[in-house]
């Protein structure tokens, strides 16, 4: 049996329609599992339900061998990372990270022990008696972090953790979270927006989209082998075509794809990467282009509406209004077939 | 350097406003003679002493201090929930009962109290203290979900979320990481509504009774009657009272901010 559990799941904010519709996940002990999604779908609601701010419309929470659906919050022993951390303006540092301990009357001792090692453990040794409105986003952000593992939570939520942070400090916080969590050996369910993010952190990543899951896989699987047109558009399949009977269709206009395309596609996709403009049996004309560093990316208006691909650095340059050839490879193509 | 100059004349021309009065009746205070005369004749600690020593002056004062320490406890009691209530709940209906619970803000003293004085002295025969304390805390609960209202709504409502999953009931998540965090809000609020109290005139007119008065009323039932220097000694002595405590009080808690 899994350590978590979430079976048909619903939930929700007032009297509207479940935000989230009966979802089901297993996660194992240990494991860092990332909520990946737009905003509204149902990412942040399905973590507040299993937080219990938010109220089980229906389904079952089955955590460590315990039904704690109907437990109060404070009861559930969660831990949880928010996006704007919630740190207590009057408390300094210490006292943050102290006040699951101090509610849980922990002996002295042992309280300054503990609380001593979390700090160290985020590197944040001197700052004690700091308040958060005296630190910076990323100093703040390892308070919260180091509050919510001191009472050592069976399972711990972050949401969006990292979102607030400038982009160096989020790649290096990131790989932190990582060690900490490693470290610690701790349950991990983490809601983000960004891929790369959940990329880099997750053991497996949770794809979400209108309450429901789109795939659940790991994060190789979800970049290379996306499932659905959702997860695929969200992972960098950004040229995505339907398909039908030997030819890519695009409203009224289409255009023939025949080389090896399995027999139960309905739709293909490239990523822009792997369309080459330049050379190819294709051609469109130049809408927009982009100096990307060490490439240079067009978006071609073609038969099959607007495609988006990637010259070298070297290669002619073509202007807005030029023609230009493009190649479509089953190759580097994505097949779906859903 | 102009503008420096020129707002620097709006400052004393505003400060002369509001303190110009002040001095007359600071001066008037200390006045030797026998009528209320600006400038006075002579100057002497006369009628401060003779206030001070004034026994119908002693009695409001201590009903006025007893009113309005009651008062705005229960106030501050009942208004802090129902501004918690305010802030946290979003209904349709928030918006008219904010304006409910702030109309005598807006509504002037008189037909409050006048309203008050039908209800709460006709229709339910309440003693003459207890008519004045209901009075009072009916008039100063708007003033005190005004000023602690506006300090929860400033203030993250996951910091709650926060204390919760830490293992805090709702209740103790409460007083644990929200009241540390209005406190300055709700001193202020005590001090806002104590002064309102202190110096209602209109709401007490219609609730003071025989034998029971507030210092406001019997210092105007006094200047009805006689026109000696004795009001302008209370009064100073009203002002230095106040200021010094707003000093201390500002000194040691530093409430400036809320207000």
């Amino acid at each position: 049996m899994s350590y978590l559990q979430l079976q048909q799941l619903s939930s929700g904010y007032g009297n509207n329609k479940a935000a989230v519709n009966q979802l089901d996940l297993d996660v194992e002990q240990g494991e860092l599992i990332s909520l990946l999604g737009p905003s509204g779908c149902g990412k942040t609601t399905t973590m507040r339900a299993i937080a219990g701010l938010l109220e089980l419309q229906h389904g079952r929470i089955v955590l460590d061998g315990e039904d704690i659906g109907k437990k109060p919050p404070n009861k559930r022993n969660i831990g949880m990372v928010f996006q704007s951390y919630a740190l207590f303006p009057h408390l300094n540092v210490w006292d943050n990270i102290a006040f699951g301990l101090r509610l849980r009357k922990v002996p002295q001792a042992i309280l300054r022990q503990k609380v001593e090692a979390v700090i160290a453990a985020v590197g944040l040794s001197g700052f004690e008696s700091r308040l958060p409105a005296q630190m910076s986003g990323g100093q703040q952000q390892r308070v919260a972090l180091a509050r919510a593992v001191v009472i050592e939570p069976k399972l711990l939520l972050l949401d969006e953790p990292l979102s607030n942070l400038d982009a160096k400090l989020r790649v290096q916080m990131r790989a932190e979270l990582r060690r900490i969590q490693r470290e610690l050996g701790i349950t991990m369910l983490y809601v983000t927006h960004d891929q790369e993010e959940a990329l880099a952190l997750s053991d497996r990543i949770v794809v979400m989209n209108g309450g429901k899951i789109e795939q659940l896989d790991i994060p190789e699987t979800i970049f290379n082998a996306p499932r659905t047109r959702f997860v695929a558009n969200f992972m960098g399949f950004e040229n995505l075509f339907e398909y039908r009977d030997g030819r890519l269709h695009h409203e009224a206009h289409s255009l023939p794809f025949g080389d090896s395309v399995p027999g139960d596609t309905t739709c293909i996709g490239w990523r822009p990467d792997r369309i080459q403009v330049g050379a190819g049996q294709h051609s469109g004309t130049v809408l927009s282009r982009g100096f990307l560093g060490d490439t240079v990316e067009y978006v071609l208006q073609t038969a099959i509406g607007p495609v988006k691909g990637l010259a070298a650095v070297g290669a002619s340059i073509w202007r807005e209004g030029d023609q230009v050839s493009f190649a479509l490879s089953a190759k580097d193509a994505l097949f779906l077939n859903q | 350097m102009k503008e420096g100059l020129f707002s620097r004349c709006m400052l004393w021309l505003v400060l002369l406003f509001l303190l110009g009065p002040f001095a007359i009746v600071f001066m008037a205070g200390f006045s030797g003679g026998e009528t209320l005369a600006f400038p006075p004749p002579s100057y002497s600690l006369r009628w401060i002493f003779e206030v001070l020593a004034a026994d119908e002056f002693r009695r409001a004062f201590l009903t006025s201090l007893q009113i309005g320490l009651v008062a705005t406890a229960v106030a501050l009691l009942l208004g802090t929930p129902v501004a918690y209530a305010l802030s946290r709940t979003r209904m349709p209906a928030m918006a008219a009962i904010k304006q409910v619970l702030t109309s005598p803000l807006i509504i002037p003293g008189m037909i409050v109290g006048l309203g008050l004085m039908r209800y709460v002295v006709l229709q339910i025969h309440a003693p003459v203290f207890a008519g004045l304390l209901i009075g009072h805390i009916a008039l100063l609960i708007p003033y005190a979900v005004r000023v602690v209202y506006a300090s929860l709504v400033n203030l993250r409502v996951d910091i709650e979320d926060a204390a919760v999953m830490l293992g805090a009931s709702r209740l103790r998540s409460f007083f644990m990481v929200v009241l540390p965090n209005i406190r300055g809000a709700v001193i202020a609020a005590f001090f806002l509504a104590f002064v309102t109290s202190f110096n209602q005139v209109p709401v007490s007119l219609f609730l003071t009774g025989p034998g029971i008065s507030t210092l406001p009323i019997e210092m105007l039932g006094h200047m009805e009657n006689t026109f000696d220097p004795s009001i302008a000694a209370l009064s100073t002595l009203l002002v230095l009272f106040t200021m010094a405590f707003v000093l201390v009080t500002e000194r040691v808690l530093g409430i400036s901010k809320y207000m």
